[in-house]
């Protein structure tokens, strides 16, 4: 089996996740241990159940641990007051799996809403970056912007998510299953988008997903996790050249 | 045979109502602790006053006009055989000023606007918008909680000053049409019962008193309700269907329960 140690100097991580153990009915992850670099991408992949996106959700402090630390930045996600998490989760895009845009707002409102929250642009800054963000990926502003959500199909859907993580420039960027639910094109058309944005804005990605493929593609290591523990983290090609078997039967099925 | 709840049962049930008592009541503080809301507050304010407040205006005019003709024609077949017809108009302004005007703009806001609180809410927990709010850096009391609450605390006072007058109307204009009694004589009376059950203050009629409080504190209720149950929906649309649903009937039953309490309280202090 692969060592699950990543060996990435701590000082210079992006996230570090401790020995972090949590179960709900059942232990969901089990004594996991993840270091993210700076402008590294970082792609967990397994069946479903088996933790991937509980560690997102322990990364924005959405989960407190059972056991283990969770340090995002420097910061104990779980030992800081309300508005330090705040100004923390500022710092961090997180793209969800159905997107969740806000049904009521428009594609500008949702993309304008965490730049508006942080209050540091004035609103013309904020719609020029909006409609920056959203030339970004690949959506034509001008005709999207007043659109609501409810009337954009899947694709659009996600790269609207993507917009909205990535227009507060966060210094950490977090992907749900963003393929999820999307025909083979457009998934691949996200997943180029997702790989532009990293070269393009230098950003550390963790990337929960089930296509495997597209994530040995993308990733700089990537993580297998089986009933809530990784059996594989590492470089794509060394998990290509894994002889584990669980790794091997999970690439195989891919 | 007919099976007893078990004392395991009971238990059971008196460990959750107290549990989401408990919720509920830490929900009005976190609430309070965002007050008053911060950037956008007003403008999100604006847009609830709009939609629990103005949106409702219609169904509460109507809810108002047809029990006021209701109230007016049971009154007079208990007023007629002591030749007391003309005195419908008491009869009504009593009723609907102290109790069916806010009542009913109670209810029947929390069923329009109490399900429309916790579907939307609701749809936005199981849909992950409420966590994406939070990664964004906005807590979902402060930017969806807050500005119902304030809303419904505001505008159901109004509402059901609306009934009253819909009542009234309604109640004046069968009077004069079917049981004989001049438009005159009807709002002479109506104004007479206002005048005979005291002023506050040596200002404010009592009556109103009651029928601004009592709204207020129904606002309050179905709101904070509403959004509870919302906040705390689980398991895709079917969770949202059961959150909408006990948050419209968590919301009457209170309101009625407070009612009496209500009553109670105010017509000692009032």
């Amino acid at each position: 089996m692969t060592p699950v140690n990543p060996m990435v100097d701590r000082v210079a991580t992006v996230v570090d996740l401790d020995h972090v153990s949590v179960a709900f009915q059942r232990p969901v992850l089990r004594d996991v241990s993840l270091h993210v670099a700076p402008a590294e991408t970082v792609a967990i992949v397994g069946e479903s159940g088996t933790g991937k996106s509980t560690l997102l959700r322990l990364m924005l402090g959405l989960q407190p641990p059972d056991r283990g630390a969770v340090r995002v930045m420097g910061a104990d996600v779980n030992g800081i007051d309300r508005e330090s998490l705040r100004a923390l989760r500022a710092k961090v895009g997180m793209v969800f799996q159905g997107a969740a845009l806000f049904d009521s707002l428009t594609v500008f409102e949702n993309v304008a809403f965490g730049l508006r929250e942080a209050g540091v642009l004035s609103e013309e800054a904020v719609r020029e970056r909006v409609f920056e963000t959203l030339a970004l990926v690949d959506l034509d502003p001008a005709q999207i912007a007043q659109t609501l959500p409810a009337q954009l199909s899947g694709g659009m859907r996600k790269r609207v998510g993507i917009a909205r993580a990535v227009a507060p420039r966060p210094a950490l960027l977090l992907y749900d299953e963003p393929t999820a639910g999307l025909d083979p094109l457009t998934s691949a058309t996200v997943t180029d988008l997702m790989e532009r944005l990293q070269r393009e804005l230098h950003v550390t990605s963790v990337v929960v997903s089930h296509d495997i493929r597209a994530m040995l593609r993308i990733a700089d290591r990537v993580g297998l996790l089986r009933d809530g523990a990784f059996v594989f983290l590492g470089a794509p090609e060394a998990m290509r050249a894994s002889a584990e078997p669980y790794t091997q039967a999970f690439l195989a099925a891919a | 045979m007919v099976m007893l709840p078990s004392s395991a049962h009971v238990r059971r049930l008196i460990q959750t109502a107290v549990l989401s008592l408990q919720d509920v009541l830490l929900l009005t503080w976190q609430t309070l602790r965002v007050f008053p809301g911060g950037r956008g507050g007003a403008h999100r304010l604006l847009a609830q006053l709009d939609a629990i407040g103005v949106r409702s205006v219609p169904i509460v005019l109507l809810t108002g006009l047809f029990t006021g003709m209701v109230l007016a024609l049971q009154a007079s077949v208990q007023l007629a055989p002591f030749g007391a017809t003309l005195f419908v108009g008491r009869f009504v302004a009593a009723s609907m000023l102290r109790e069916l005007g806010p009542v009913l703009s109670g209810i029947m806001v929390a069923g329009r606007v109490g399900a429309g609180i916790a579907a939307e809410l609701g749809a936005m927990k199981v849909t992950e918008q409420l966590d994406a709010l939070q990664t964004l850096g906005a807590e979902p009391v402060r930017v969806l909680v807050l500005p119902r609450v304030l809303a419904a605390a505001a505008a159901v006072p109004i509402l059901a000053l609306i009934a009253d007058a819909a009542g009234l109307a309604g109640a004046a204009l069968v009077s004069s049409a079917y049981l004989g009694v001049p438009l005159r004589a009807f709002w002479g009376a109506a104004v007479d019962q206002i005048i005979l059950d005291g002023f506050v203050a040596g200002l404010i009629p009592a009556d109103l008193v009651q029928g601004l409080v009592k709204p207020f504190v129904f606002g309050l209720i179905l709101s904070l309700l509403a959004c509870y149950h919302g906040l705390r929906a689980t398991g895709g649309t079917a969770g949202v269907g059961v959150a909408t649903t006990r948050a419209v009937v968590s919301a009457s039953i209170t309101i009625l329960i407070t009612d009496y309490f209500l009553t109670q309280l105010l017509l000692v202090l009032v």
